[in-house]
């Protein structure tokens, strides 16, 4: 079962996820791989909850999944963004932009 | 991308999962390896060796069954694999414990099968009539010092004239005519309606047309409608029989059309004619002569109460106008649907009470055996909590099984209701109206689905949330003692078990009052002798006997004939037979007493017998005589009347000598005569309806087309019916012989419907009995098995096997008594319901209650037996070492 504040974590994970396939088509290891990077090992991103928020994804059709070849030659499902999908990291960052404004506004005041 | 790819893909990353596991499955399998594996190669690139990487990357990655799970939720596959694995469980359980399923799905299926049966029925009978806008159409109904009555001609005629509330008003009167001329003789009953029915019905006709305005007037040209069945029976259902002609009572008819079996009114005829009143019904002084149905469609706005008062308003005008006919004259306008069911709907209902009542036990029944069940399992589960089994995935799995035999009861149930309202509709069909094609229809399987899906529910997720409620560690520590979750469920199960006992005890007081009654109906003196009496009736027509010589002729060699059938040792006629419903209801005056005029006139019952018909009957003679050859049309005119005549109007006196004269005349001649004997009253009406005062006139001196033949024979009734048949065709090769029946016959027919209440009744409060008596041994037993160790502990101590025994046997009678003493309150409270379905007997009948209590004592005794014996037998012993 998922822990608590999962609609935030789940949310946010999300967004993630869209972000770093908007770079480009990725398998899971290296989306978590590349978040972790990017995020300077800030996020560590568990592989429970990874592959559970892939398939919810592609369920609902913001990405798409396709079995392509690694690195190293291995048969990897890779994952690429949707349009439906593009649109959505837009609005998902709009909004997560503003809430982190709003949370700083509040932060800041004396 | 466009929109349609999208639409594609998308469907196919939701349908996948759901119909293709294994591919998906291997796909995350493939998937969780290729992570893993890129994991480890990582942790190897940073440094670690292969095992510390392999170690670390697997710890990390945690519970990889878990998180295919969550994958597995995402895909929504997870509800429905589960789903079918409870339900594959739930069949497996049922097919383990044969006993409890074998029990429970009968069980359900009886329950189902009685009340959807029965809710077909009664969805046949009452549904709306199938004519168009059926809710306007009425029945006008004359009722004459408050009982009903038909209607006369010159009313029906003044009620269409005046009525602004009701229109097409249409009079129906009933009759049989003869077909000749295609094929053998065939008596067929013909309706004789207003041209105006079946336009105001609204009928369309299989072929032809239904009567124009105006083909009932005196002197129209003969035209006839075939009714469906005599259509395809008689003219191999030919559409080009419209147009010809045939021959009904030796006049030539023009069929105009052919009117559907569905929608025909009324029903039971097979042809219909128009009604063209004869001018001496229309005579002022015929007022009186009431033989007309009177149906009705309440003109647009007009409520049926608007209609009922004004046709009131009318018809008290009329009484007014005409007391000598009308005094005492009324009307009632009801719904014609109310009217054709009539007193149909009163034991419908009931029985769908009754068949609800059974259901209901049903239910309990097997939430009973659930109970059973559920704690023997409370260790089972208690153990899968603690192994990590999901509560929510308990308590569906629990509601899952118990669902499994209300499933399979339920189809079975339905299957039974299939038949069992085809059988209703085959053996009812002369009892009940409205059957023809009734079946089980989309509102009665509902119903069932129903209430089948309820009980379910309710039953088999009540102990599954006990258990939720009840907790792990409490249920383990309960497993094998007596816990406070299994003494609440003992509580619910005898809860149970004595609702059980009332309802059944409610259905045995219905079924003894009903079975009481029908005892007290067979138990009915009908005045005659009803063994080795066999009855056939003809009908001799106008056209060609239209004079008295004529008849008298033809009866005499008739009689001649039937006296020389196999083993007929008497024989007579008589219009009509007992037990016929035959109203032939005439004033009468008695010479010496001053006569009386309008509703004050004293009326009998005619009945015109040959002088052989009292013999064969076996009627019993009060006094004076019977009559003899002797009272031809020469003598002097004499009549016999019967006791309730005597008692009635003759209560001081002696009435033989006396002269009594009927409002009948006919050529010149007045009915009636001197009183020469006083016989035995006999049921006319039907064995529970009271004998009228009636009057015999003898056939010679009242020669009449209409007569029923009455031998006494000891050959077997189909030879005797054969060889009339032959003789008749001799006499007269037109004239077809009709209700061949034996008088037991016609004594079982007017019993069908109390016969066919009781029986139904009477079944179910059998198996709602045998019902109630598994749910008793099932707590009984239960309980007995519980308190092994106790009663162990008890018989060490020294209590006698007897002391044992008379606890669980009274055990059993404390349930028993408490759900006895419900259930006769309750019966108490609805048994005024019955009224309707009793005859003789009172609906609070202390004999019925008194054999129910013993009865259903002796129930809970039997039921107790074999647990009593079971306890008496344990060994102290060992029940202590358990």
């Amino acid at each position: 079962m998922a822990t608590d504040n999962t609609d935030v974590l789940q949310g946010t994970l999300d967004m993630l996820i869209l972000k770093a396939l908007s770079l480009e088509p990725m398998h899971g290891w290296g989306i978590s791989q590349r978040i972790q990077q990017i995020s300077r090992d800030v996020l560590q991103i568990n592989q429970g909850s990874l592959y559970p928020a892939l398939h919810r994804l592609e369920r609902r059709a913001w990405i798409e999944a396709d079995w392509g070849t690694s690195e190293n030659n291995r048969r990897a499902k890779y994952y690429r963004l949707t349009s439906v999908g593009k649109k959505q990291l837009a609005e998902e960052r709009a909004s997560w932009q503003r809430f982190t404004l709003a949370v700083e506004r509040v932060l800041q005041t004396t | 991308m466009n929109t349609l790819h999208l639409l594609a893909r998308r469907a196919r990353a939701v349908l996948r999962p759901l119909l293709s596991r294994s591919g998906v499955e291997a796909e995350l399998d493939e998937e969780m390896r290729f992570h893993l594996d890129a994991e480890i190669a990582e942790r190897i690139r940073r440094g670690m060796t292969p095992e510390v990487a392999r170690t670390s990357a697997l710890r990390d990655f945690g519970g990889v069954s878990r998180f295919k799970e969550e994958c597995r939720d995402a895909w929504g596959t997870r509800v429905m694999d589960e789903l079918s694995r409870d339900a594959r469980y739930g069949l497996r359980a049922l097919w383990r414990a044969p006993a409890f399923t074998a029990v429970a799905v009968l069980t359900i299926a009886l329950g189902v099968g009685a009340a959807t049966t029965i809710y077909s029925v009664v969805q046949a009978v009452l549904r709306p009539l199938p004519f168009h806008d059926p809710s306007s159409l009425v029945a006008v109904v004359t009722t004459y010092r408050g009982k009903d009555d038909a209607a006369s001609a010159l009313d029906f005629v003044d009620w269409r004239r005046e009525s602004k509330t009701l229109s097409g008003m249409a009079a129906i009167a009933t009759d049989a005519m003869t077909l000749t001329g295609r094929g053998d003789p065939e008596r067929m009953y013909a309706a004789t309606v207003s041209a105006s029915l079946f336009s105001m019905l609204r009928v369309r006709p299989l072929a032809g047309r239904v009567f124009r305005a105006g083909e009932d007037s005196v002197g129209a040209a003969r035209v006839v409608i075939l009714g469906e069945a005599v259509w395809r029976r008689r003219f191999s259902g030919d559409p080009a029989i419209v147009g010809q002609t045939v021959r009904l009572d030796g006049n030539s008819y023009t069929v105009v059309g052919v009117l559907p079996t569905r929608v025909t009114y009324p029903a039971a005829a097979e042809i219909y004619l128009p009604l063209a009143f004869p001018t001496e019904d229309l005579d002022e002084g015929n007022r009186g002569a009431r033989y007309y149905d009177v149906v009705a469609r309440l003109a647009p706005g007009a409520t049926i109460e608007q209609a009922s008062a004004e046709m009131r308003t009318i018809t008290s005008r009329l009484a007014s106008a005409h007391p000598q006919a009308d005094e005492g004259v009324s009307v009632r306008v009801a719904p014609l649907l109310d009217e054709t069911v009539g007193t149909f709907r009163r034991p419908l209902l009931i029985l769908l009470g009754a068949a609800g009542v059974l259901l209901l036990i049903a239910c309990a029944n097997v939430a009973n055996l659930l109970l059973v069940r559920a704690a023997g399992r409370d260790g089972e589960l208690a153990v899968r909590t603690a192994l990590g089994a999901g509560r929510a995935r308990l308590v569906r799995q629990l509601a899952t099984e118990a669902l499994a035999p209300f499933l399979v009861g339920g189809t079975l149930g339905t299957a039974l209701a299939t038949l069992g309202t085809r059988w209703f509709a085959v053996a009812a069909s002369g009892t009940v109206p409205r059957l023809t094609g009734a079946g089980v229809d989309e509102a009665a399987l509902l119903f069932a689905l129903v209430a089948t899906l309820t009980t379910g529910v309710v039953f088999g997720v009540i102990p599954a949330l006990r258990f939720a409620r009840l907790g792990v560690s409490g249920t383990l520590r309960g497993v094998g003692r007596s816990s406070q979750g299994s003494m609440a469920r003992r509580r619910a199960r005898t809860a149970i078990v004595g609702s059980e006992v009332a309802l059944a005890v409610m259905l045995l007081v219905v079924a003894g009052l009903v079975v009481r009654s029908f005892q007290r109906l067979m138990g009915v003196d009908p005045g005659f002798r009803r063994d080795g009496v066999v009855t056939f009736r003809l009908d001799l027509p106008n056209t060609r006997y239209g004079d008295a010589a004529k008849l008298r002729e033809f009866a005499a060699q008739l009689d001649e004939r039937v006296r020389a059938l196999p083993g007929v040792g008497a024989s007579g006629r008589v219009l009509r037979a007992p037990l016929s419903e035959y109203n032939f209801n005439v004033g009468f005056s008695v010479d010496g007493r001053p006569a009386e005029t309008g509703a004050r006139r004293p009326a009998v019952q005619v009945r015109i017998a040959s002088a052989g018909y009292f013999e064969t009957m076996r009627i019993r003679l009060v006094r004076g005589r019977t009559f003899t050859a002797r009272d031809d049309a020469t003598a002097p005119q004499v009549v016999v009347i019967n006791r309730a005549m005597a008692r009635a109007h003759f209560p001081a006196e002696n009435p033989l000598g006396r002269r009594v004269w009927l409002g009948w005349e006919e050529d010149g001649v007045r009915r009636g005569g001197e009183i020469v004997g006083v016989v035995d009253d006999v049921r006319q009406f039907g064995l529970d309806r009271p004998s009228a005062p009636e009057m015999y006139l003898p056939y010679d001196q009242t020669p009449v087309g209409p007569m029923t033949v009455v031998a006494r024979t000891s050959a077997s009734p189909d030879v005797v019916f054969a060889a009339a048949r032959a003789a008749v065709r001799e006499l007269d090769p037109d004239l077809p012989l009709f209700e061949l029946s034996t008088l037991q016959e016609r004594f079982e027919a007017s019993a069908a419907r109390p016969r066919l209440y009781m029986t139904l009744l009477a079944t179910f409060a059998g198996v709602a009995v045998l019902l109630a008596a598994i749910g008793l041994y099932g707590v009984v037993s239960y309980s007995v098995r519980q308190q092994t160790r106790e009663i162990g502990i008890r018989l060490a101590l020294g209590a006698t096997r007897s002391n044992v025994a008379g606890r669980v046997v009274g055990h059993s009678l404390a349930v028993t008594v408490v759900g006895a003493t419900l259930g006769l309150a309750g019966a108490l409270g609805v048994s005024h319901l019955l009224q309707a379905l009793l005859f003789g007997v009172s609906p609070t009948d202390a004999w019925t209650y008194v054999a129910v209590v013993g009865l259903i004592a002796l129930v809970g005794v039997v039921a107790s037996w074999v647990p009593a014996r079971r306890a008496t037998a344990i060994d102290p012993v060992s029940a202590l070492r358990e």
